[in-house]
């Protein structure tokens, strides 16, 4: 076009929007604030793990093997005499990357397919994409996993792409069912009349008024992606030893849980407190974002 | 009701709950206390007859023919449903592992004075199984022809025990004559190998599947078998010894989780547990909680080996061999992961022609100092990087071990990455076709030294799976074969082992672990045989 017109695609939205008001949701929500500095807490331990953990995770001290809490090591050894503080610190940053890595790459595919899908939606464009995530998501999601994990070999790549199969199709729902409302909405009927381009359209307009249900359901994912990351080095074809990974630390312990139950107490309690922070966030934050609850 | 009271209450239900089920840890079956801290029960009066012996095994095997497959778990299947012509002696006064031989189909047997031929008079009266297509009918000299003509046939793995073998001939039924191409004073060892057990002919006629189906001579007959969850096992009536087997049958139950198998043998729903990958202080635990479990102790004749393919760089080079060998801390590994074991060389220790260990410490001594020295004379003075293999097929310790070796190369600036793979992969592709590097694995005990030497260092082995390519070695194996003198051809293997260590380094054996069975308090005649065929369930019966 070569008229240039007034800044209307500036505008992000007409329809009515609140401002990320983080004290109120402190005050709302109690459980999602202890939550969030759980969050909080687990992020930082993983960043700074190579600057607290006391010990590196693959150094094995092979005097003390299953050494008890205690002494110098303040969560025990495990069964080549490393320590279970340092290895569950690393396992928090080897599992806190793979879930970013596989949330990035399973939330922007999905997204995208969700977002095109939803603005097409009805169209043969619609049908095809929809038909391709019906067929993803009838597969049980450990059958899925475990079938692309073993094709492709167990190293922490592959374990990213099977992952990330995984939740494409959660993210490609909420995107999807969000684009059929926003593309009814008056100001992107506005914006097709001054002639915005579809990416325009889908970018600047339909985006940033579907962040909400996306926070909520990037959480909950988070959540479950952390679990099946534990479930697929649980079973021996995730991280590969001697990576240290919450869910091949509980495998590992697992044989030795009569003589040294603590190898598997504190990467288990690190897991659980993790997913129950990331459900408690996506809780939260979908109450929060609920505009029937306002005040 | 509020938030804290019901907080309250959620921890206090969570907090019994727990106190509760801790109690179900510790405390043990409480039967017969004939065991004094594990020890094996020996002298308990006459054996009596009668019961069924319950086992735990970690893997099923895929086939019952073990004139095709190589692997142990094959001949843990049907070991005591054939016989062979001789087989190693197993009792209370004799060494475990030992290569004594005594007749199992075999009456009495005669060789030469030149050791090239071997007359074996076959027992009378024996009867093959009363199954389907056999029939119970009498087993002569025909069955002894057909199964080396079937291992001939199909090329069986066992083909290179018998390479010297120039023909068999059986004059009557109940007389076999083997003629050898070169002397070979220790060929009676080779006829008790349990991969030459006879087979009937109908098996080499294909009238039944050697593969689905086993019918032989043996003490068991294989009454059912449900693949990956059991195999039972049933008295054979017409068997050659008089008053045995003692037991009615035996039942072999595929439970692949160690633990399971633990929590199975407190609950004396299994008899024998063997401990493949069982850490020492659970065992340790386990005799202190069950009243009356026995252990029994036997001194390793499994290797654990370094795995180095010649055909991929950097492994083509003796220095980088030899570099692993030194940077590697076997003794280390025995202290620490295992219950007790002994380096080795490529033979092992307890049998004949093999190197002490304190030799073995000589050659290969923990030096990763040096072993950093002979990398940077091969041209790698910063270490290099590779993928090494290791299967879970053995159990976790071996993974374990894995990682052990891993740090250990580590420390030299050999980056190993681990590639874990199933055993049916590791076993069936991957090692035979040299599709690793270099891989941590174990070595199924072979019977001799023969056997080892020849099945994998020479260059036209059937389990060469190293690539190992030297003509002076090959020219010094097939020397050794011949010699007569029982002193000089000890110190020829000794020869061979220092030249393999020295010159080789690949298959490189680190050490041989001690291994543990755990038995019920009922278990009685305990004796095994390192060589896996379970021909010694003849002799176990059950107390009580």
């Amino acid at each position: 076009m070569s008229v240039h017109l007034p800044r209307i695609g500036k505008t992000k939205t007409l329809a009515p929007r609140r401002r990320l008001g983080v004290r109120r949701y402190l005050k709302e929500q109690p459980f999602g604030a202890v939550a969030a500095v759980i969050i909080v807490v687990f992020v930082v331990l993983a960043a700074l793990a190579p600057l607290i953990a006391p010990y590196s995770p693959l150094e094995q001290n092979r005097g003390s093997i299953m050494a008890p809490p205690g002494g110098g090591y303040l969560m025990g050894t495990d069964e080549l005499g490393r320590d279970v503080l340092s290895r569950t610190l690393y396992g928090a940053r080897t599992s806190l990357l793979i879930s970013v890595a596989t949330l990035a790459l399973g939330g922007i595919s999905g997204l995208l397919l969700g977002v095109v899908s939803g603005y097409f939606g009805g169209t043969w464009v619609d049908t095809v994409i929809q038909r391709v995530m019906d067929s993803l998501m009838a597969v049980p999601s450990i059958v899925l996993l475990l079938f692309v994990a073993s094709l492709l070999g167990p190293n922490v790549r592959n374990t990213i792409f099977a992952l990330a199969l995984l939740v494409v199709p959660a993210f490609n729902r909420v995107a999807r069912g969000e684009m059929l409302r926003i593309r009814e909405e008056t100001y992107v009927e506005a914006a097709r009349t001054v002639g915005c381009s579809t990416p325009r359209i889908l970018f600047r307009y339909g985006l940033p008024n579907m962040m909400a249900p996306l926070f909520v359901v990037t959480s909950l994912l988070f959540a479950l992606v952390l679990i099946a990351e534990s479930a697929l080095s649980f079973l021996g074809i995730g991280t590969p030893p001697p990576t240290p990974s919450w869910g091949r630390m509980l495998s590992e312990a697992s044989r030795q849980m009569e003589i040294a139950p603590w190898m598997a107490l504190f990467p288990g309690l690190a897991l659980s407190v993790s997913v129950l922070a990331f459900n408690l966030l996506g809780d939260a934050l979908r109450d929060f974002f609920d505009p029937r609850q306002r005040r | 009701m509020n938030r804290p009271r019901r907080f309250g209450r959620i921890t206090l239900a969570v907090t019994s709950i727990v106190l509760l089920t801790s109690a179900c840890f510790g405390g043990g079956t409480g039967s017969n206390a004939d065991s004094e801290g594990g020890a094996l029960v020996r002298d308990d009066g006459p054996p009596e007859s009668g019961g069924i012996f319950q086992i735990a095994a970690t893997t099923d095997t895929d086939s019952l023919d073990f004139q095709r497959e190589a692997s142990y778990t094959v001949q843990t299947a049907v070991g005591a449903v054939y016989n062979r012509l001789l087989a190693f002696k197993t009792g209370d006064d004799i060494d475990y592992g030992t290569n004594e031989v005594e007749g199992d189909l075999a009456q009495e047997w005669e060789v030469s004075d030149d050791a090239r031929t071997w007359t074996v008079s076959l027992r009378d009266g024996v009867t093959w199984q009363d199954k389907a297509p056999v029939n119970g009918r009498p087993f002569t000299a025909d069955d002894v022809l057909c199964t080396f003509d079937r291992l001939r046939a199909i090329q069986g793995h066992a083909l290179s025990l018998i390479s010297n073998v120039e023909s068999i001939e059986a004059p009557d039924d109940l007389t076999v004559v083997f003629n050898l191409a070169d002397p070979y004073p220790a060929f009676g060892e080779t006829l008790a190998n349990p991969f030459l057990a006879i087979i009937p002919c109908e098996a080499k006629d294909e009238e039944f599947d050697m593969a689905e189906e086993a019918i032989g001579t043996g003490p068991f007959m294989l009454d059912t078998w449900r693949r990956d969850q059991e195999r039972v096992y049933l008295k054979n009536p017409e068997y050659f010894v008089d008053g045995q087997p003692y037991l009615d049958g035996y039942t072999t139950t595929i439970i692949p989780d160690a633990q399971a198998q633990i929590a199975a043998l407190r609950s004396g729903k299994i008899d024998m547990m063997t401990t493949l990958s069982t850490e020492k202080r659970q065992v340790e635990q386990l005799i202190s909680q069950v009243d009356g479990l026995q252990k029994s102790e036997e001194t390793g004749t499994v290797q654990t080996r370094v795995f180095m393919n010649t055909q991929k760089a950097p492994f083509d080079q003796l220095e980088v061999r030899r570099a692993v060998a030194l940077a590697i801390d076997k003794q280390g590994m025995i202290d620490n992961i295992r219950s007790g074991g002994t380096v080795t060389g490529p033979i092992t220790p307890s049998m004949f022609g093999a190197l002490s260990t304190e030799e073995v410490e000589a050659l290969t001594p923990y030096d990763p100092d040096e072993a950093q020295r002979l990398l940077a004379d091969a041209g790698f003075p910063d270490g290099f990087e590779a993928t090494m293999t290791v299967t879970t097929g053995y159990g976790e310790t071996i993974v374990r071990e894995a990682q052990w070796v891993q740090q250990d190369l580590a420390k030299v600036g050999i980056d190993v990455e681990l590639e874990v793979q199933d055993y049916a992969t590791y076993v069936g592709d991957t090692w035979p076709n040299g599709k690793y590097d270099i891989a941590y694995g174990l070595q199924t005990p072979m019977l001799t030294a023969d056997e080892y030497l020849s099945t994998e260092y020479l260059s036209s082995g059937s389990r060469n799976w190293s690539f190992v390519d030297d003509p002076d070695l090959d020219a010094m194996i097939t020397e050794q074969r011949s010699i007569t003198d029982t002193a000089e051809r000890e110190e020829a293997l000794k020869e061979i082992g220092r030249y393999i260590l020295e010159n080789v380094a690949t298959p490189l054996p680190l050490y041989v672990y001690n291994g543990q069975t755990l038995l019920s308090p009922r278990v009685r005649g305990w004796n095994p045989h390192p060589d896996y065929s379970t021909r010694e369930y003849q002799n176990v019966w059950l107390k009580g």
